[in-house]
């Protein structure tokens, strides 16, 4: 319960147009901002008008909305700022502190993973004269920082300060489902602060980007060992993202002494034990459940699951979440009372659910005999609103949160949802399974929503049987009125396209239209 | 189910409203007894102990042969059973004499043969049809029933109010609220029905036939019970599915969704057959068949006029071709699921290892989360109950699973798990509790010291736990946590 409350309690700062927020004073004076001015002409205010996709009709895209963010000048005329200020942007500008016409601007690599986003300008002119902002380190803790940016409730740039306040491994809500390192300071963040460099004397310490609604003043920062990931990331012209450990933990089991005697922990070392390895994890059959990791690269895991990084006591798998793919990680485990090394190379996950929030042009579906066929993903269970996590159909919850872990639901692919029923008479006794997740065709089972279509499409037999996941009734249609009628139900109900295929590469940010 | 819920708000409602509408009734009091209970309910999350005793009132019936007709759900959890007589001071000590939470019916005996001398056995009607006017009775304060005329308006087949059994109810149209504590419905001065629950305007009733049905049974050793067909049924009403299954050239008939294994008829009938006629009545697609008097009543109602020990015929189409098949049916019982349906009255099975107190998954523990709780309980508890829960030919099959922690020094590092499923103890699969206590009883060991390992289901990985020192943990756990039922902890066998 505590978990979803404050999952939604965590928001975005990106402001969208009506939002108002306070007006801040200038603190420029103050330490933490020495010699603001010269930094200033290095922020720039965005302002996208994004085109969101619909997740009940995924054939739709929602109406254009307006919003704003901040974002600054990091040298070779790019730009920094978060992925949800730019996410499903059909234009965007900039606007530096002062100036008076905006510059049409355009996404170059987004991280929806870690929230954010490199764009550039058509026009570089803008950044003539102007300095590049530099990074620093992880702020210590209790150390002055100053946030700069543009939140809503005025025109000016703004600038705040705050003091670190602790620095952690959490939820980044952009993603919905990825932990990260981030920096929790103990000024407000607000609306509009998004994508803002926040700094320490000149340098760059992070990019505020999300706060925590259930208290004040609590923003959050995206420190610089996860800026300088990104930025290494992309520099072979593509984003690969952070790797996907795959592995549950239990934190504290090795306190207990009787634990730690029957896992043959020797006297000094601590750990944590693994609970579950996903098979589609890149540690499958190197690690193993019940495994106990003592060190990750070195550093020494304690029984609260945490390592001490840049003087900072945080989760172990800060260690394996900055790594690029193609590198290793080494750990030092116990198993059956002997302590090995096991190398772990870091790479791309198999294909799983993961429960994310979704930012592709439309969701992955497809629609046939006005049935509308869509993949589960957490942006699905949010259209039942604030309180999904309860409102939710309970089998669509019960995949999102734990279908990795039993084999019987175990999905490497998409959870193939029947979302909706577009009523013609070709549908009309297809009422049954509504919500309900496909498991097989004609008997056959099937991993993606592609593969899926396929099966339904160019099936042999007059009927398409579709069976569904502790369901006793199945769905049976026939392919010949399906086509039949298959148009005439599409061009009625509006649905263009009735299909999406394509994955988190085919992004809603407009990256190639603006740089032609 | 949901009516167990309307139960409990009609019992707050009730109270103040009592004899605020309706005519006196005239003379009946001779037959009926306000009926008072203390119910005493295992407190869930601390399953050795009691939640506090609640009083609640309701409505006895006075049967031919000096017992009183009343539901289960009226003496379910008793710990006190006290009958009064319109207009007497005195409430009479009396005892469950018979129950049957599946059909929800109990019979109750005062303690004392002479303590309602005077009350008359109340004449037993028969089945209403659909439209019949009745009377219900409910005490208008403590001297006399307050009469509140009626009408039935439609049957149906609905999930007991204290079991899962399919049984037939009527619905009965009133104006009234805080109805549903057995109050008697007469017409014509005869016995018809008894009320079970009000549901908005309408006040659910068990007809007199399943009355008949019990007190027809040897009450007792022997008792027959009700029966179930043991298998789920989804209706066959798309054109396509009906051609797939060759039963296009019939309008009726119902398909058969899956077969209970361990019912009748696990091993006469398959997914995928048509059932066409119960005990040569003809069911639709939707799985109804026509009744005399209630018009289109689902075909469970069939076996709600049947005994355990009946044979009961089915004719089926498989693969096109027309098939009959008989079997011999069993009483019906919920808890053949692997998630207790009801434990009324009896205590909960748990065991304490080590301070981790292990339950049997029920549905009485997965209400604690109140009115929604099929929305807001903990998730895979939801799911176990909703997807995992299949009868089972092993009938004593159950999912065990980890409540809490009580906090000691030898759990340390475990004190925040909970409500996770147990899979593996020791190596063993555990489906009981029995399965635990006998898993547990044979240790692993590592170093020459034994272990327990208990393995959980899903993401909750292993807990490892010594044995050295159970003992006196478990003492001291006992002393903190005031946990003094013998039975409770566990204790390696000798």
């Amino acid at each position: 319960m505590s978990q979803y409350n404050r999952n939604l309690a965590l928001f975005l700062l990106a402001a969208t147009l009506w939002v108002w927020g306070p007006l801040f004073g200038d603190l420029s004076g103050s330490a933490a901002a020495a010699s603001i001015d010269s930094l200033r002409a290095a922020v720039l205010k965005i302002q996208v008008t994004s085109n969101e996709p619909s997740f009940s009709d995924p054939w739709k895209r929602r109406a254009s909305t307006g919003s704003s963010g901040t974002g600054f000048f990091i040298g070779d005329g790019r730009i920094l700022t978060n992925a949800h200020v730019v996410a499903n942007a059909s234009f965007i500008t900039v606007l530096r502190d002062g100036d008076s016409k905006p510059t049409p601007a355009f996404v170059k690599f987004i991280a929806h993973d870690s929230d954010l986003a490199m764009l550039e300008v058509e026009d570089t002119r803008i950044f003539e004269g102007v300095q590049a902002m530099t990074f620093g380190s992880v702020p210590k803790l209790r150390s002055p920082v100053a946030t700069i940016g543009f939140p809503t409730g005025g025109e000016q740039l703004s600038i705040t300060e705050g003091v670190v306040s602790r620095i952690s491994y959490r939820r980044y809500v952009h993603d919905g489902a990825a932990n990260h390192l981030l920096v929790q300071v103990d000024s407000a963040i607000n609306p509009g602060n998004s994508g803002g460099p926040v700094v320490q004397g000149r340098v760059v310490v992070g990019v505020a980007f999300q706060s925590f609604t259930q208290a004040e003043n609590t923003g959050y920062i995206i420190p610089v060992p996860v800026v300088k990931r990104f930025l290494k990331d992309v520099e072979d012209g593509r984003y690969d993202g952070h790797p996907e450990d795959g592995l549950t933990v239990m934190d504290w089991a090795l306190l207990n002494p009787s634990a730690a005697a029957f896992h043959g922990l020797p006297a000094g070392k601590d750990g944590v034990k693994l609970a579950y390895v996903a098979p589609w994890a890149p540690a499958a059959g190197k690690l193993q459940a019940g495994d106990i990791l003592l060190e990750i690269d070195d550093r020494p895991i304690g029984v609260d699951g945490k390592v001490t990084f840049q003087g900072e006591r945080v989760d172990f798998r800060t260690v394996y979440d900055l790594k690029q793919m193609g590198e290793e990680v080494r750990f030092e485990i116990a198993r059956d009372g002997k302590i090995r090394m096991v190398s772990v190379p870091i790479r791309a996950a198999a294909p799983h659910y993961s429960s994310r929030l979704v930012y592709t042009k439309h969701p992955r579906f497809f629609v046939y005999g006005g049935l509308v066929f869509t993949a589960l993903s957490k942006s699905l269970l949010r259209t039942w609103g604030d309180r999904w996590w309860k409102d939710a159909p309970l089998l669509l919850r019960f995949f999102d949160r734990y279908a990795e872990y039993q084999p019987e639901t175990n999905v490497l692919g998409d959870i193939i949802v029947l979302a909706k029923r577009l009523p013609d008479e070709v549908n009309a006794y297809a009422t049954a399974n509504l919500y309900g997740v496909v498991t097989r065709v004609d008997g056959k089972p099937v991993a993606t929503v592609a593969e899926f279509a396929k099966r339904l499409e160019t099936g042999e037999g007059e009927f398409a049987v579709v069976d569904f996941f502790g369901s006793e009734d199945p769905l049976v249609l026939s392919r010949s009125k399906v086509a039949a009628r298959n148009a005439d139900i599409n061009r009625q109900y509006g649905v263009v396209p009735d299909r999406w295929f394509a994955g988190p590469e085919e992004d809603g940010a407009i990256v190639k239209e603006a740089s032609k | 189910m949901t009516l167990a819920w309307v139960k409990t708000l009609v019992l707050v409602v009730g109270t103040g409203i009592c004899g605020s509408h309706g005519a006196f009734a005239q003379g009946l009091e001779s037959h009926v007894v306000r009926v008072f209970v203390g119910k005493r309910e295992v407190d869930r999350s601390a399953p050795w102990q009691y939640d506090s005793v609640r009083q609640q009132s309701s409505l006895a019936v006075m049967l031919p042969g000096g017992l009183l007709l009343s539901t289960a759900f009226a003496v379910a959890d008793a710990s006190t059973v006290e009958l009064q007589r319109f207009g007497a001071s005195r409430k009479e000590p009396a005892d469950v004499a018979f129950v049957d939470y599946e059909v929800n019916l109990a019979l109750l005996r005062p303690r004392d043969p002479k303590a309602l001398e005077g009350i008359k056995p109340a004449p037993l009607g028969d089945d209403l049809a659909v439209d019949d006017a009745v009377e219900i009775y409910k005490a208008r304060d403590a001297y006399q029933l307050a009469k509140m005329p009626a009408k039935l308006q439609e049957v149906g087949v609905f999930g007991a109010v204290t079991s899962s059994y399919s049984l037939v109810s009527y619905l009965i149209k009133v104006q009234q609220t805080g109805l549903g504590w057995s109050e008697p419905i007469f017409r014509g001065g005869q016995l018809v029905a008894l009320t079970t629950g009000q549901d908005n305007d309408f006040v659910h009733a068990i007809p007199m036939s399943i009355v008949r049905h019990m007190l027809d049974d040897k009450l007792g050793a022997g008792y027959r019970g009700f029966p179930a067909i043991g298998v789920s049924l989804t209706s066959l009403t798309s054109p396509e599915q009906r051609r797939l299954l060759k039963a296009d050239r019939f309008t009726h008939g119902v398909r058969i969704a899956k077969v209970a294994p361990g019912g009748p008829f696990s091993d006469k009938l398959k997914s995928d057959d048509v059932l066409l006629e119960v005990a040569g009545t003809r069911v639709s697609e939707h799985g109804y068949y026509t009744h005399p008097r209630w018009g289109m009543v689902h075909l469970k109602h069939i076996l709600n006029r049947k005994y355990g020990g009946d044979s009961l015929k089915l004719k089926i189409l498989r693969d096109g071709a027309e098939i009959e098949v008989e079997a011999t049916l069993e009483r019906f019982d919920s808890n053949r699921s692997p998630v207790v349906a009801y434990r009324y009255g009896q205590p909960e099975p748990h065991l304490i290892f080590g301070g981790l107190i292990f339950q049997e998954l029920s549905q009485d523990y997965l209400k604690q989360w109140g009115k929604d709780w099929r929305d807001v309980a903990p998730l895979d508890l939801l799911y176990t109950l909703e997807f995992e829960d299949e009868p089972s030919a092993a009938p004593d099959r159950r999912f065990i699973f980890l409540n809490r922690v009580l906090a000691d020094v030898v759990n340390r590092g475990y004190g925040d798990l909970r409500r996770q499923v147990v899979k593996r103890v020791n190596g063993r699969t555990v489906s009981s509790m029995k399965d635990l206590k006998e898993a547990l009883a044979f240790p692993v060991s590592q170093g020459g010291k034994p272990y327990a390992r208990i393995e959980f289901a899903r993401d909750g990985g292993e807990v490892i736990l010594g044995y050295d020192g159970l003992d006196e943990a478990h003492a001291r756990i006992g002393k903190t946590y005031s946990v003094i039922t013998p039975g409770s902890f566990f204790a390696m066998p000798r």
